[in-house]
């Protein structure tokens, strides 16, 4: 493979600030006027093709956040009830969301190696919703903890 | 072919009298005598000569002379008058049959948590009543069941709850009841749901674990257990009609 010095160089790009800050301004949203900035500002990062990293650093913050709400010790039943909880906030999010999926996404960032992968797109979905619920009883230092483990896990992920 | 499959004067048999089908009509070719290999086969049958063969005798199955004998539902009768009558003879046999006392006794065991006596009660039914009867039993016991919990006026949080709430019961519930699937099979009594694309095995595994978390949460007393087995009983017998 002889991939050329751009694209080569992208795939070596650590997450960006701007990336941090779509994602802070899209979990710290509490009203429509900044939820709808935060889609805005995730439009600007996929038209200048910056967008590269973003997954990797959802992934991350899912996974710091996971670890925060159930560590040390989590049972069947505490994750049961914690995806039970969401799905239940709206008829929309028992819709959107896979419970099987959501339970799995969890299970595995906590260490439980028996968890099912889900497919793809159920996986996307599940992180950024469930980080999302899990974000949600943050305060801001709380919150920009979770981001900062989590930009520090997508950097080793992106190396 | 008698002087070599027969013992001589001598009380012995010639070597050929080893082989089968194929070398004996290959022999009796050499020899000169024309004859079909069907012809061969034929003879030996009807005389009950076999060669020797190689490699033990394999048998698959061992039947148990105490097991029931599947019921002849058309009564040996195969000839019939137009297509399909045959199968529509045997199924109306079946379909007829309605749940026996046996199958409730069985089902009630499971709701009480008396999971050793299940085993036993449902280890000696029949194994054509326990496919037909008792999952008629069971579906109609769910269908009741569902209708007394939620009712009409029911929320879809109210089925997400009660889903996670019954596998939040143990580590084991959480693994075997698929939380998708035990909701919809709850949907296809409470809407237009449908479960054909799930595997069977999931399916009446979440109708179990789901009804008999309804019970578990209604406690009924015996008497209140016999009177809900008695209307899932009538329902399963109008649905088996």
């Amino acid at each position: 493979m002889n991939p050329n010095a751009a694209s080569w160089s992208e795939i070596n790009v650590p997450v960006a600030d701007e990336q941090v800050a779509v994602l802070r301004t899209y979990l710290s949203a509490r009203t429509n006027a900044r939820y709808d900035e935060a889609v805005r500002m995730l439009g600007t990062l996929t038209d200048s093709g910056r967008l590269v990293g973003f997954a990797e650093l959802v992934y991350g913050t899912f996974a710091a956040a996971a670890r925060r709400r159930f560590s040390p010790t989590w049972t069947s039943a505490d994750i049961v009830r914690f995806v039970a909880d969401f799905r239940s906030s709206s008829s929309e999010a028992a819709r959107l969301i896979s419970p099987s999926a959501a339970e799995n996404q969890l299970r595995g960032v906590l260490g439980d190696i028996a968890a099912v992968r889900p497919p793809e797109e159920a996986r996307a979905r599940a992180q950024l919703l469930l980080l999302a619920a899990l974000s949600a009883s943050m305060d801001a230092d709380e919150l920009d903890g979770a981001l900062a483990e989590g930009r520090v896990l997508a950097d080793r992920l992106l190396r | 072919m008698a002087g070599i499959y027969e013992t001589g004067e001598n009380g012995r048999r010639p070597p050929e009298s080893m082989y089968g089908t194929l070398k004996m009509w290959e022999y009796l070719q050499r020899q000169g005598i024309p004859v079909a290999k069907c012809t061969v086969e034929r003879l030996k049958n009807e005389n009950g000569w076999k060669g020797r063969t190689r490699g033990r005798r394999v048998r698959t199955t061992i039947p148990d002379p105490a097991a029931t004998r599947a019921p002849d539902l058309v009564n040996r009768q195969f000839r019939v008058e137009r297509p399909g009558e045959l199968l529509s003879r045997a199924s109306e046999e079946v379909i007829s049959m309605p749940v026996t006392e046996d199958q409730v006794a069985a089902l009630r065991a499971l709701l009480v948590d008396d999971i050793d006596l299940h085993k036993r009660l449902f280890s000696q039914l029949d194994r054509s009543e326990a496919r037909k009867g008792y999952t008629a039993l069971v579906t109609a016991a769910f269908v009741t069941a569902v209708e007394r919990r939620f009712g009409k006026n029911y929320q879809p949080q109210d089925v997400v709850t009660f889903v996670a709430d019954l596998r939040s019961r143990s580590d084991r519930l959480a693994r075997d009841l698929d939380p998708e699937v035990a909701e919809r099979v709850i949907y296809t009594v409470l809407s237009d749901a449908t479960v054909q694309d799930l595997p069977k095995d999931a399916v009446t595994r979440a109708k179990l674990l789901v009804l008999a978390g309804v019970i578990a949460d209604e406690r009924p007393s015996s008497e209140g257990l016999d009177d809900f087995l008695t209307s899932a009983r009538k329902l399963a017998d109008q649905l088996m009609t």
